[in-house]
């Protein structure tokens, strides 16, 4: 069964679309990720499912719920995150769920424990008396997870729920998801974090310039690349040089570097391979390293992203 | 019991709760009480020894001037901000995600504005004794007044609020309010007395074009002539 199902979905701005034709099945209980660049539509797309936002075409129901038809049913059955967490002055933790437990019309009895209970499954326990505010932007996050639960949603819409966070409060993020997923939750997470989203999700969907461009598990998304190869070229100099030259190769998908080293999404067979070492070396630059680059989550970003790019 | 909606009960409890809650009032009433002891000094130096008893009326309407412009002055502050800031702080999106519907929450932030509003005015109630002090206002009299404030400060309130449900931004929310709330107190007097003189004007002109029609024109002529 399918707890989120967006059929055809276009939203536009002005002249611009946000999303175009965009189409996705959520199966009940998988965590999905949602990667995109900057402008992708991610954030468009959960909005809408948010209700936050009307289409300009398509449809979308969550829950079994039209989001046009139904969208009080829809915000019952979801629970949304968005990609900043905003906080109220003066509130304290325990304060802060159970105003959006009375929001959610949640009796008042039953509140206190609900309180207690989520502030466990967040690791926060022990913040229950501290004000909002002055809690740290990790602890935030989790309180604002802890928030999108109050209500017992089916489906979780967490947008960048990591951004911005250090190492160890992504790691305790990664496991309220992980959590989620014991408790059959539905979750749809976007974030521009690609190694972590592989580790948290079944599945990963790809969305650039509004569109689609590669949807299923991790395993499926870089083997569908298997097409395209990518390769790191370290050199000692003229790196601007060489992106310019790699641009004017054959077989050439995508090509981005970093300081010292460029990275290719390569369509050519080895030998085509060959060739390509011995054109960028015959054109005077010393290569210090030139290889083929296991294929994972962010080389099929890059590669997908590059294409439609 | 009807438990309170949850947004006037967090918006109490912050408003409330915060120290510069307190101080508004301290401050609110230090510039309304000096404003009022500062009117009887000046007119207790012009006239040393004793104050005029009919000079109540004065303070009556120094005070209610000086309470409708504190007014004009504060509620604009206190609302122009609450949806924009909500919007700014991005936990409108969130708040609108509940099973909360939008006219319950803006009435909720109207009512919350309202209620400190109404704190304010009616800590000021005892600054009237200074009026029933010499005598010469009936307590009526000050009741229709303070109804007459909480009626003004309902309105400046809705303006606030709806400014800030219009305008994205805090900043534009709460110019646009100050504009339409200086309208409403100042421009309307300046309106009503340019209309005023507008009247006169049109009222001497007709006297004069009466003067000229030919019946008055033969009546002076007939009582030159006698």
């Amino acid at each position: 069964m399918n707890a989120v199902e967006i059929n055809n979905l276009t939203k536009i701005y002005g002249t611009n679309y946000a999303l175009q034709g965009f189409n996705l099945n959520i199966e009940a209980g998988k965590v999905y990720g949602l990667i995109g660049p900057n402008g992708a539509g991610k954030t468009t797309a959960m909005s809408i499912m948010a209700t936050l936002l009307a289409p300009d075409g398509g449809a979308v129901s969550v829950a079994g719920f039209d989001v046009l038809k139904e969208p009080a049913s829809v915000r019952r059955a979801i629970g949304y995150m968005p990609d900043f967490f905003g906080v109220y002055d003066g509130l304290k933790a325990t304060e802060y769920l159970e105003f959006y437990a009375a929001a959610y019309r949640i009796p008042a009895k039953q509140r206190p424990q609900l309180t207690r209970d989520l502030l466990e499954l967040v690791n926060l326990s022990e913040k229950a008396d501290c004000y909002v505010d002055l809690l740290s932007r990790g602890m935030k996050q989790r309180l604002a997870m802890a928030r999108c639960l109050v209500h017992d949603p089916t489906v979780l819409i967490l947008d960048e729920p990591a951004s911005g966070l250090d190492p160890r409060a992504r790691a305790e993020m990664k496991e309220v998801v992980r959590q989620l997923k014991r408790m059959n939750k539905t979750v749809l997470i976007s974030s521009h974090i690609l190694p972590e989203l592989a580790e948290m999700c079944d599945n990963i969907t790809i969305l650039e310039q509004g569109r689609l461009v590669a949807n299923g598990t991790v395993e499926e998304v870089t083997a569908s690349r298997q097409g395209v190869r990518v390769l790191k070229v370290y050199v000692t100099d003229r790196l601007p040089e060489l992106l310019d030259f790699l641009h004017e190769q054959p077989n050439i998908v995508n090509v981005d570097g970093d300081p010292g080293w460029a990275r290719i999404s390569f369509a050519g067979d080895k030998a085509a391979q060959g060739n390509l070492l011995r054109d960028i070396m015959e054109g005077g630059w010393t290569v210090l390293e030139f290889a083929e680059v296991k294929g994972n989550l962010e080389d099929a970003f890059m590669a997908v992203t590059g294409e439609v790019g | 019991m009807k438990e309170l909606n949850p947004v006037l009960l967090k918006e109490l409890r912050q408003r409330f709760r915060s120290y510069r809650s307190s101080l508004v009032v301290l401050l609110y009433l230090l510039v309304l009480g000096g404003f009022s002891l500062g009117f009887i000094y000046l007119n207790w130096r012009g006239s040393p020894g004793f104050f005029q008893p009919g000079s109540s009326r004065e303070i009556f309407i120094v005070l209610s001037m000086a309470q409708l412009g504190l007014l004009a002055f504060v509620v604009p502050g206190l609302t122009a901000g609450v949806i924009s800031g909500e919007r700014e702080r991005q936990t409108l999106n969130v708040l609108l995600t509940t099973d909360l519907n939008p006219l319950s929450i803006v009435t909720s932030k109207l009512v919350s504005a309202c209620s400190f509003t109404a704190l304010l005015l009616f800590a000021t109630l005892p600054l009237y004794s200074l009026v029933f002090m010499y005598g010469g206002m009936a307590p009526g009299q000050i009741m229709g007044v303070l109804g007459f404030f909480l009626i003004s400060m309902f309105l400046f309130a809705a303006i606030g609020v709806a400014c800030s449900t219009y305008f994205k931004r805090t900043g534009v929310s709460t110019v646009s309010t100050y504009g339409i709330v200086f309208f409403i107190v100042a421009g309307t007097g300046f309106l009503a007395a340019f209309i005023y003189q507008l009247y006169q004007y049109q009222a001497r002109i007709s006297m004069l074009n009466m003067l000229e029609t030919p019946m008055v024109v033969q009546i002076l002529q007939d009582v030159t002539r006698c």
